[in-house]
């Protein structure tokens, strides 16, 4: 299970990007999905100036939530690369036209969801190159409980790529992001009783498509 | 009894995302649905399935190719950098502000031309007096030279006065302007400089001093540049006065008009040359 770090800030806040920066400390570590901490107070002012420092220190708050979800997406270690490369540039890009601070988690996973669904219709265009299994992220050698852990999870993944893009989006942010229904609705831009209909439907159809896991899981 | 089946809602229900009136009102449904019960038994299922998918670490190489895909879109400025830029911004902009002066003052600063109505200064006094010594003949230039660049040099050299005096003219001056030489005068009061030239074959003598050490000349205006005319009764000459940066000027000749040809001496842009042209003292 990832470790989600929480950050708090104490004020006031500094001046320079470094001061900001040695404002955010570590407040505790919790276990559980929900990998992307809010964003600390002052941080996307200082990327709003272009600051270098603070452009990094906001992609190590997200890069293993941005890439968790497009890698679970897209099923393609090469092209979950290219999702998140293609959501920071984005986001560095455009951050000073985000008003609202208060927004910008919401704003992040659409961009997220929003190259996730354009990787899915360059997919279906062109032939992809070799898949990566996920299995295949961790190259240490494993004991045999891991393998079969790794297993289930290759075959979690494999079902999830095979549903609906729309119907994936929503299960990855409820269960990678941990986002409630009505951050979903924001993120996918329509209503919450969408939000359920669409978790209902994808839940039915991974438990038939896993059916065979029933009692391993 | 026909009741409707909250399929859609069940895995809202699951992870208690409904108001407490809706979750009550399925729990009761569920209590007497065996197909409902079955329906939310497969998302808890595929919930426990869901939690399992895997969470990966982001490659660290992902930040070098952002960092290399950014500067097409948008360049990544360091806080260091940006500091470095400090010292270029500063200097672009005193640049900037500088060429801005020039223009106004050498091309776009208002001239205001007035009518003098105070008794003559004693640098005026003191240039007509040398103007008309000088077409009695009566006057040495103890600098002789048609050289501008000669003449600013041994000027600056031993007074500390300048005179803003072109290198090149404009190709229409031909023939037209003859700088002959300059004096100093520095007896009994403020170091004046004597310059003579010739406009049209006609003499022009131009005084200057030291704007602090002339009490009773014009003083020099912010934003704009101050003429004071005078016709000179004894010897019918035209006598412009003014003041700019820190040195007040007197020009004698007998010119047409009010001899503002004389100040073309300096003024070589045709912008100027026509401003100071429409100048009409009242």
């Amino acid at each position: 299970m990832a470790a989600a770090i929480l950050l708090e800030r104490r004020k006031p806040v500094g001046e320079t990007t470094e001061e900001k920066l040695a404002q955010i400390r570590p407040l505790r570590v919790t276990h559980g999905r929900g990998l992307a901490a809010e964003v600390p107070h002052g941080l996307i002012d200082a990327c709003r100036q272009g600051e270098r420092d603070a452009f990094r220190a906001l992609f190590d708050l997200y890069k293993d939530a941005v890439f968790s979800i497009a890698l679970n997406f897209t099923g393609n270690q090469a092209a979950a690369f290219d999702v998140s490369q293609d959501v920071f540039v984005k986001l560095f890009s455009s951050i000073r036209g985000l008003r609202d601070d208060s927004g910008f988690r919401t704003w992040l996973f659409r961009l997220v969801v929003n190259a996730c669904m354009d990787e899915h219709r360059r997919a279906r265009r062109f032939v992809s190159g070799e898949e990566v299994p996920l299995s295949a992220i961790s190259s240490s050698p494993s004991p045999e409980e891991k393998i079969r852990e790794q297993e289930v999870e290759f075959q979690i993944s494999s079902a999830m790529t095979g549903l609906a893009p729309k119907l994936r989006a929503a299960i990855l942010l409820r269960y990678v992001e941990g986002l409630s229904y009505d951050a979903i609705a924001r993120v996918l831009g329509c209503s919450m009783g969408t939000v359920a209909s669409r978790l209902s439907r994808g839940h039915k159809l991974l438990a038939e498509r896993l059916s065979h896991l029933r009692g391993t899981v | 009894m026909f009741r409707r089946h909250p399929t859609r809602e069940l895995a809202a229900y699951h992870h208690h995302q409904l108001s407490p009136e809706r979750e009550k009102w399925i729990a009761g449904h569920l209590a007497g649905c065996g197909a409902c019960r079955l329906e939310l038994d497969e998302i808890a299922f595929a919930a426990r399935l869901a939690e399992k998918l895997p969470l990966a670490t982001a490659p660290e190489s992902l930040y070098r190719s952002i960092e290399e895909a950014l500067p097409v879109a948008e360049p990544i400025r360091s806080s260091r950098v940006r500091l470095r830029l400090w010292p270029q911004a500063a200097l672009s902009l005193g640049v900037f502000v500088l060429v801005g002066l020039a223009w106004y003052f050498g091309f776009r600063q208002p001239l205001r031309a007035a009518i003098a109505t105070s008794p003559p200064s004693a640098l005026e006094a003191v240039a007509v007096a040398e103007h008309a010594k000088r077409i009695q003949g009566a006057l040495d230039w103890q600098l002789q030279t048609s050289e501008s660049r000669r003449l600013q040099q041994w000027l600056t050299e031993r007074s500390g006065l300048f005179a803003h005096l072109p290198d090149k003219r404009p190709d229409e001056d031909a023939g037209y302007f003859r700088l002959l030489g300059v004096s100093l005068l520095t007896a009994g009061g403020p170091t004046t400089a004597i310059i003579g030239y010739e406009v049209d074959r006609q003499p022009v003598t131009l005084l200057t001093a030291k704007l602090s050490q002339v009490r009773d000349a014009p003083q020099e205006a912010r934003f704009s540049k101050d003429v004071f005319y005078r016709a000179e009764a004894e010897h019918g000459f035209h006598v412009l006065s003014w003041a700019t940066e820190g040195q007040a000027y007197v020009m004698v000749s007998s010119l047409p008009q009010y001899g503002h040809q004389g100040c073309f001496l300096c003024h070589t842009t045709s912008a100027r040359r026509e401003l100071i042209s429409r100048m009409n003292p009242r």
